[in-house]
């Protein structure tokens, strides 16, 4: 057992946890990215970091990769962790504006503006469809390629991959795959957040109901969620389909069809 | 053949990726897909990993390089001391760019960050040959002689 003060609280933690796995266990939120619990730990996203240590020697690390350690003090929401989580999400949304996955997260930490130019990239190298291919479908057909500027979530030299099983568990797990809605104002670096303002986030809204931005069986009797639709933006044209370029990662909605997509089944390349 | 190229290399440098795809390279001036999904075979490795280490390092192509490979040095130093002008001259005189390769194969003209002989910049590398303080005269007379088929001792510096 090692002994740890995690936001105040005492609390004997088995040998080699992480600070997130204490976290969890004691309820205490920490968002994360590039963490999934049946993958290792990689610290990619830096999303998941706390403060660590006392006085002026406190410095930030990664909850997800940063074992337990004999009288460690912790505290997972102070200023300086939560600006700084802020200005990593800031930058991972410059860089895959359209990621469903990073306008929740930017909703819930209240995220308003978005300081640096736009890339509209499709991937911000979370590392999960590596790790998901290598360690839980043991095919390892993509990986990082390049290197800088250039690097890449790739088959070896970008074609078909005899090592994929065509088991689609890469675009699942894939965040930025979580397209958002084409909204109000789809052109925007932020969502319109038509539901975002409140909880549940948009992600889990379209899981619970199978609908285009959760709104074709909600009106203001059925929210469910005791609150009226915040959004001044939505109008009968709004609520059209979800075209088939773009993907919910709810269950029900066709998944795409990989065996017969070019590549790896998802039109921004290999996913 | 590539297999006994590369069982030999295995062999040599006790299974380690890195030399295995220095000998590929040299020997043949780039690693094909063959060659690469080759090494993953004997390593025991998975050819996302190969490929991943190979495409990480800019020592290693994919694609055919020329005969003659000439790379200038555009690092801070050399840069100040105009290596601009010596990739405009190299660049115009064979037709083409950075990292290209000439359609015939003879010349791939390459530009890299720094090659740690600052001192004696603006630096062009040809051959393997380090050619120091390149004036743009000099850059063409280097062109001229490569091209004249001038035997060049490799890995020797004349400034
Ligand atoms: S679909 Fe292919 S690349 Fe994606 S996780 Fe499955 S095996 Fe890996
Ligand atoms: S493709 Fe998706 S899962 Fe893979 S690294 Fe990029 S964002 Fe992450
Ligand atoms: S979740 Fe810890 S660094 Fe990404
Ligand atoms: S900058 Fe050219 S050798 Fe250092």
């Amino acid at each position: 057992m090692t002994h740890i003060t995690i936001d105040g609280i005492d609390f004997d933690a088995s040998k080699g946890s992480t600070i997130l796995d204490v976290a969890k266990f004691l309820g205490l939120e920490i968002p994360t990215l590039c963490y999934d619990e049946g993958l290792s730990a990689w610290g990619g996203c830096r999303l998941c970091l706390v403060e660590i240590g006392t006085g002026k020697r406190t410095r930030l690390v990664s909850s997800c990769t940063y074992p337990v350690e004999e009288g460690l003090v912790v505290r997972t929401a102070t200023k300086r962790v939560i600006d700084a989580r802020k200005m990593v999400l800031e930058l991972l949304i410059a860089q895959c504006p359209t990621s469903k996955t990073l306008q929740d997260m930017a909703a819930k930490m209240g995220l308003d503006k978005v300081r640096f130019k736009p890339k509209w990239e499709d991937c911000i190298y979370c590392g999960l469809c590596v790790r998901m291919c290598e360690e839980q479908m043991n095919a390892k057909a993509i990986g990082f390629a390049n290197r800088g500027e250039k690097l890449k979530i790739t088959t070896p030299f970008n074609i078909n991959s005899e090592d994929c099983r065509k088991c689609g568990a890469c675009i699942y797990i894939c965040p930025a795959c979580t397209l958002r809605c084409d909204g109000p104002n789809p052109e925007n670096v932020l969502c319109g957040r038509c539901y975002n303002d409140l909880q549940p986030t948009c992600l889990d809204v379209s899981d619970d109901y199978n609908c285009w931005m959760g709104l074709k069986y909600l009106n203001v009797e059925s929210t469910g969620f005791g609150a009226v639709c915040p959004s001044p933006h939505i109008e009968a044209s709004f609520i059209t389909p979800p075209n088939s370029s773009r993907r919910s990662k709810s269950s029900s909605l066709p998944l795409p069809d990989i065996q017969n997509a070019p590549g790896y089944g998802c039109e921004n390349g290999v996913r | 053949m590539v297999s006994t190229i590369i069982e030999d290399a295995a062999v040599r440098h006790h299974g380690l990726l890195i030399p295995v795809l220095q000998e590929i390279q040299e020997h043949y001036g780039y690693l094909s897909e063959e060659a690469v999904k080759e090494v993953a075979n004997k390593l025991g490795m998975k050819i996302s990993d190969v490929y991943g280490v190979a495409s990480f390092y800019t020592a290693f192509s994919f694609t055919p390089k020329g005969k003659h490979i000439i790379t200038v040095c555009n690092g801070t130093a050399c840069h100040v001391r105009g290596a601009s002008r010596a990739v405009d001259i190299l660049s115009e005189e064979l037709g083409i760019k950075p990292g290209g390769t000439t359609p015939d194969m003879q010349f791939t003209l390459e530009t890299v960050a720094c090659l740690g002989c600052c001192a004696i910049g603006p630096v062009v590398v040809a051959d393997g040959k380090y050619h120091g303080n390149m004036t743009p005269a000099k850059v063409e007379k280097l062109l001229l002689n490569l091209r004249k088929g001038e035997s060049i001792e490799k890995d020797k510096i004349c400034v």
